[in-house]
Parts: structure tokens; C-alpha cells; sequence
């Protein structure tokens, strides 16, 4: 029983990780339904950005929660100045152009900024400090440490507050408004005075600041970061994103969950060598049954 | 409109003219190119990691070949022909290895030094066939040199069934019952993985309750490590590199999950300690013997600080070293030998043409020796120059056996304490 506790909590922190980068691409493709690949590297950038602040602020003395939150907020102002010029230079240009023509260009940016920090970086893996190991307020978690360490509740809680946040935005706030409108038709958004590049843009900014928390969030769970992580992340989230429903941010959650379930308990029941196969198993399985994803919504095609 | 019209006759022209504008630059950059091989000079191929996360490992081999090829280009060359290193990166990428060692060949390399990895060597070979001789100092897979198939292919770096025997050892001293292996599914962990499994399940009483192979890079091994609770495994070995297991060990840790690690060289590494940080405290490995002590060692890393000043030599070193200098002992015999026989048939060549000769022809230029690279090397003397004798190098003698492997070179058995490796001596039972 316990060997299953384990592995649930062992499930729902690997999906809350998938989560934390999953809300963010798809909420870029929700509203201009472009796949920013990109959106991986945007979040290794978060977590050297977390891992250059957080080890500027420790030296300045700053611990605890105080060190937590200011890491993050670096990262995320960080990536976010990144996402825009991104946008600027790699989308906007092709705002026009087919839909593929967007794709490339996003490729072609993730492949840029990998190697990017490859060369101006280091090609190393490098030690990321767990800020979240001693955080006064969550010593409770000691006696169960074998279950739940408190970066596995910082993730889990940080992945429920930014579903909260990101609901609330999109439902109650003018900004939000404008981004459901440019998702659903760009013109008619624009006919009703709706600014469609600074809509844009500050749907690229939300998205970065989303992966450079997650950044510094997985970079304390895993303990290791280096240029690469971006890939293998950015595959698994928008695995889960499509799982979910791309679009859908609640969908990406669940996705992210049910990839983590799965790849736990294959892993804990059966083998660790089975873990993809199992997980891939079953996207195919949910997404022949049902092809727009869990909570996707069927989009009827304009003609 | 018809064939004839003429907008296409011109633009049929045009492009034929386009073609013959592209071939022709084709041919003079195929010129330049061979142009560009510098005469009296011996074109050396290396192959391995010079960029990407394994870099350091590929690093270290090329910094010992070039201290080797350096060395030897002082006290003159190869049979008075300087070396020149023609290096290709992998990235240790098995893919990226087979395109590397094409490009070699295409570049008129007969020999290779390399290459980083076991799987990308495994790759290369199959790219060289029979048309290179290759002699890695790092590719530690049992079956590079076992299974048959590469006659030209050598390594300074001791097997991995070296270390599998050290790590069995150890389990045997320590008298653990249940053991956990796990690997990265790579060539090297998954081999190094199998082979202690094999090891393992002939002692009677002891029993492996976890192989498995784990995705490398995940974000978290946690089932993983839960399933090594449950199964309530004393030991856990480990088949791959230093960054997964430092993952591994600090999420262990932070769990509460403390069974000791069990690494193979691929854990000896100080990027191993600065990465799992306290959660190193105790691992196991087993690492390469410290080839710096002797005078030609210490000269050879004053040798190379003078040219990198912050470099380290990393592992490899004295393994690309040592490698290059057996090959240098060789190809000097051989090549004397190739160069003797090719001016003797010149001078015959030109004994019989001064015979025919008439009163009225200018006389015949002089018979000249040709140089080492302008000589057919025969790889079959080369290789039974490498089994039969034994060259002192700066790593010590080097001499290889038949299958290609080093005589005489082992691993030491480290244990990581206040983040140090602090090698294990060995007691009777223990040594090899």
C-alpha cells in the first residue's frame, strides 16, 4: 500500500512538472495557434537565469522564501524579455505566411537558443541548489520525506496557482478578453479595436514567465540543468498538452497528470524500459477515441 | 507553345550553362582541396566529443594526442614528415560518429585515434570497415574488441569486464544479498549493466531484484527509487554516466533512500562529487590507474599547461597518449620498411629506363626516397608490429593482444569520502 502511495505521489509530481511547462505552450497555441517549440528553450533559459540569481541572492545573504520568490521573479522577467524578442523576431514576420512557415521558424529558434547557450554557456550540466529544501513553514514534511518533499509541494501548489491565475485572467480581466477574441478571429478582433501585436506579445510574455517558473521549479527537483533539458521537457509537455486538448489549460494539467501516472506506475509495476512505450500507448489510445484531446474543444474549420 | 519557341530554347541553354558553371566550381574546389594537403606532412585522423555534454571525456583524449603528436613533431616527425591532426567531432553520438568517420576517410586518413564513446566507436567502425586502423583511448565496451569484426581496431583503455570483476569483488566483500542494477540504455551503461547481472546471478545466494534501464535526462527517477525501497535492495549498481547517477543519488537521498552506489569509471569524474554534492559521500567506483607520477608524465602535463594554461588533463590523457606514441613506434618500423621497399623498386625503375636509354635523352633526375605518406602502410604489419612488441610510452609499456586490447593495464577501486575520490586498497581476495 504504501509502495503505491509512493508511486502516486512519485506520478503527481513527474505531471505536475510536465504541468508547470505544458500550461504554458498551450496557452500560447490556445490564442494563436502556434506551436512554439521554442517554448522549451525558453524555459532552460529560465532555469540558468534561476540558477545565476539564485546564486548572486544567496551570496547576498538572502535565504528561505524571500530567495525563492525573488529567483523566480529574475528568471521570469528574464524569459520574458526573451519570449518578446522572440516573438519579434521569429513570428511576427510571419504573421502573414502559411501556418508551417511559423513552425519552422520556431524550430529553427529552439535549435538557435540551445546552442546558443550551449557556446555562451557552458556545454555542462551544473548542480542546481533546492531552494525550496529548507523553506521555513514547510518542516512539517520531514517525517515524510520518503513521500512528499517540500519542492514536491511547491510544485503541485505552484501548478494549481497558476491554473487559478491563468483562468482568472483569460475570464476576468479586459487583457483576457482580447486574447479570447484574437483566438477566436484575428480580423474581426481587430475590426473591434483590439491591438492584435501588443495581445500577442503579452501572450508571449505570460507563456515565458509560466516555462522560467517552471524552469527554476524543476530545476530544484532535479537538482541538474544544461542546455539540453529544454528537448526532452518540452517533448513531454506538449505531449501532455495534446493529451489534454491543446488550447486547454485545465487539459493540460490533466494530460500532464495522466503522463506522470503512467510513466510511474510502469516504471514501479512493470520496468523503467517500458515507461515511454506505456505512455505513448495510451496517447494513442485517448487521441483515437478522441482526437481533439480529453478537454479539447472540436473547432469547426472555416471554409 | 512549342519545343522550339525561343524563350525556352534560352532558358534551356541557361541552365545547361548554370550546370556547367556549378560542376566546374565543383571541380575547382576539388582541387583546392587537394591542394590544400601541405606537402611532408602525415595526416593523423581523430574522432571523439569535442562538443556537447560529454565533451570533457573527448577533450582530455584529443589534449594527450596533441601533447604525443607534438612531442614527436619536436624530434622530427614520422620518418621526417611532420603529423597533422585532422580532427572530426561526435559528440559521442552514434550517428554523428559514422558521419564523422566518413569525412575522415573522404579526407585521406588512414589512421584514427579514437574514438570517445563505446557506442559511437561501435558506430565509426562499422563506417571504417577495413580502410582504418583505429586505436581509442577511452571506448571501454567488452565487445568493440570481442566481438571479431574490427581486425584493425585497438584501445590503451583497460575493458569494462575489468571493472565488472572489481564491482563483483566488492559485492562479495561486502556481502550483499540483493542488488539493484540500473542503466541509461547507452552502449557502455547497458553493457557495463549486463555484464554485472551475469556476475551477480552465478554467486550462489545473491539475487538481482531491480535491472532496468531509465530514460537518461528524466526529471524524476522517483518511482524508481521507490521500487529500490520496496524491493529492499542493499546495493545499487549503476551502468552509465556521471550525470544521471548524480540525479539518481540526490533524489535517492532526499527520499531517504541510502543504499550505497556502486559507479563505473564513468562516475570518476570530479563533475560527479560537484554535482551530487553530499550525495556522493560514499559511492563506489572504479577509475583508471593515476598514470601522472612517473618524470615523462610530469613533463607531459608541463608540457601541456604550457600551451592551455587553465586546462585540465582530464581522464584520458595518458590513455590518447600512450596510444599515439605505440602508433608513432609502429608506423616508424613499418613505414622504413614501405619506404625501403617503394625506393628499391624505384631505382630497379630507373636502372632498367638507363639501360634503354639513347645518347640523345637528357639524363634521368635522381632516384629520391619517397616520404612515409606517400607509402602504401600495410596495416597487416602494423597491427602484428603492435601485438609483438612492447613500446615504452609515457603511460608506461604498451603492448596489445591479439583481439586489440592493452596488456597489463587495470582499474583501481575509489570510494568518494569529504568529497574526494580516495582510492580503496585493494586486500588478496580483492586484487586481480
Amino acid at each position: 500500500m504504501n509502495f503505491f502511495l509512493e508511486l502516486l505521489v512519485g506520478g503527481l509530481t513527474k505531471g505536475g512538472i510536465y504541468a508547470l511547462i505544458a500550461l504554458g505552450y498551450t496557452m500560447v497555441y490556445g490564442i494563436i495557434a502556434l506551436i512554439n517549440f521554442a517554448h522549451g528553450e525558453i524555459y532552460m533559459i529560465g532555469a540558468f537565469t534561476g540558477l545565476i540569481a539564485s546564486l548572486f541572492f544567496s551570496s547576498l545573504g538572502l535565504t528561505g522564501w524571500a530567495l525563492l520568490a525573488l529567483v523566480i521573479m529574475v528568471a521570469a522577467l528574464w524569459a520574458a524579455m526573451y519570449g518578446l524578442t522572440l516573438e519579434k523576431i521569429a513570428y511576427a514576420p510571419l504573421r502573414k505566411a502559411s501556418r508551417l512557415s511559423p513552425l519552422i521558424s520556431a524550430i529553427g529558434a529552439s535549435i538557435f537558443l540551445q546552442n546558443f547557450v550551449l557556446l555562451t554557456q557552458t556545454p555542462n550540466y551544473l548542480l542546481f541548489p533546492d531552494l525550496a529544501s529548507d523553506l521555513p513553514g514547510l518542516s512539517f514534511l520531514k517525517p515524510i520525506a520518503h513521500l512528499a518533499s517540500p519542492i514536491q509541494v511547491c510544485v503541485i501548489v505552484m501548478v494549481a496557482l497558476i491554473l487559478a491565475v491563468l483562468t482568472f485572467i483569460l475570464k476576468k480581466t479586459w487583457t483576457g478578453l482580447a486574447m479570447r477574441a484574437v483566438s477566436q478571429d484575428p480580423l474581426m478582433a481587430q475590426l473591434t479595436g483590439i491591438n492584435l501585436n501588443k495581445v500577442i506579445a503579452r501572450t508571449f510574455i505570460l507563456g515565458s514567465v509560466l516555462a522560467a517558473i517552471g524552469g527554476v521549479l524543476i530545476g530544484c527537483a532535479t537538482r541538474q540543468i544544461d542546455s539540453n533539458i529544454g528537448f526532452l521537457a518540452g517533448l513531454k509537455a506538449f505531449t501532455a498538452a495534446v493529451l489534454g486538448g491543446v488550447g486547454s489549460a485545465p487539459g493540460a494539467v490533466l494530460g500532464a497528470l495522466i503522463l506522470g501516472f503512467a510513466e510511474s506506475f510502469t516504471a514501479g509495476y512493470f520496468s523503467g524500459d517500458f515507461e515511454d512505450v506505456v505512455a505513448f500507448v495510451l496517447l494513442t489510445l485517448i487521441l483515437t477515441i478522441k482526437p481533439s484531446g480529453l478537454l479539447g474543444q472540436k473547432i469547426a474549420q472555416k471554409v | 507553345m512549342t519545343c522550339s519557341s525561343p524563350r525556352r530554347i534560352v532558358s534551356a541553354f541557361a541552365s545547361v550553362l548554370a550546370l556547367l558553371a556549378f560542376s566546374a566550381f565543383f571541380l575547382i574546389n576539388q582541387g583546392s582541396l587537394a591542394l590544400a594537403k601541405e606537402e611532408g606532412k602525415f595526416r593523423l585522423g581523430f574522432g571523439g566529443a569535442l562538443l556537447g555534454n560529454l565533451a570533457s571525456y573527448g577533450l582530455s583524449n584529443r589534449y594527450g594526442l596533441e601533447y604525443a603528436v607534438i612531442d614527436q613533431n619536436k624530434k622530427g616527425g614520422l620518418l621526417g614528415s611532420q603529423i597533422e591532426i585532422v580532427a572530426q567531432d561526435d559528440s559521442c553520438n552514434p550517428a554523428q560518429a559514422a558521419a564523422a568517420a566518413t569525412k575522415l576517410l573522404s579526407s585521406g586518413v588512414k589512421f584514427v585515434m579514437g574514438h570517445t564513446c563505446s557506442g559511437a566507436t561501435r558506430s565509426a567502425l562499422s563506417a571504417y570497415g577495413n580502410n582504418a586502423l583505429v586505436i581509442s583511448s577511452s571506448a571501454t565496451d567488452n565487445n568493440l574488441t570481442d566481438s571479431g569484426q574490427h581486425p584493425y581496431f585497438f584501445r590503451t583503455t583497460p575493458r569494462d569486464d575489468i571493472q565488472t570483476k572489481i564491482q563483483i569483488a566488492l559485492i562479495r566483500k561486502k556481502n550483499y544479498k540483493k542488488i539493484a542494477i540500473l542503466h541509461d540504455k547507452g552502449d557502455y551503461g547497458q553493457a557495463l549493466a549486463e555484464s554485472i547481472r551475469q556476475l551477480a546471478q552465478a554467486d550462489p545466494g545473491r539475487e538481482v531484484v531491480v535491472f532496468e534501464g531509465i530514460n537518461s535526462g528524466q526529471v524524476s527517477f522517483d518511482a524508481i527509487i521507490s521500487k529500490i525501497k520496496e524491493t529492499q535492495a542493499e546495493v545499487l549498481v549503476w551502468g552509465g554516466y556521471y550525470n544521471d547517477a548524480a540525479k539518481l543519488v540526490t533524489q535517492a537521498r532526499r527520499k531517504n533512500v541510502n543504499v550505497p552506489l556502486i559507479g563505473p569509471d564513468g562516475l570518476y569524474d570530479p563533475r560527479f562529487i560537484v554535482l551530487a554534492a553530499d550525495a556522493a559521500e560514499g559511492t563506489y567506483c572504479t577509475g583508471q590507474v593515476d598514470h601522472s607520477q612517473s618524470a615523462l608524465a610530469m613533463e607531459a602535463i608541463k608540457d601541456h599547461r604550457s600551451r592551455y594554461y587553465t586546462q585540465d588533463i582530464g581522464t584520458y590523457f595518458f590513455y590518447a597518449a600512450g596510444a599515439a606514441q605505440s602508433l608513432f613506434a609502429a608506423l616508424e618500423t613499418v613505414g622504413q620498411k614501405a619506404i625501403d621497399q617503394t625506393l628499391a623498386e624505384r631505382k630497379a625503375a630507373a636502372e632498367k629506363a638507363a639501360k634503354e636509354k639513347t645518347p640523345n635523352q637528357p639524363p634521368a633526375a635522381p632516384v629520391e626516397p619517397p616520404r612515409i605518406e606517400e607509402v602504401n602502410l600495410d596495416f597487416k604489419a602494423v597491427k602484428q608490429f603492435l601485438n609483438e612488441k612492447v613500446v615504452e610510452t609515457v603511460m608506461g609499456p604498451v603492448r596489445y593482444d591479439a583481439k586489440g586490447d592493452i596488456i597489463g593495464e587495470g582499474y583501481k577501486l575509489f570510494q568518494i569520502q569529504n568529497g574526494k575520490f580516495v582510492e580503496v586498497p585493494m586486500s588478496n581476495h580483492l586484487n586481480l
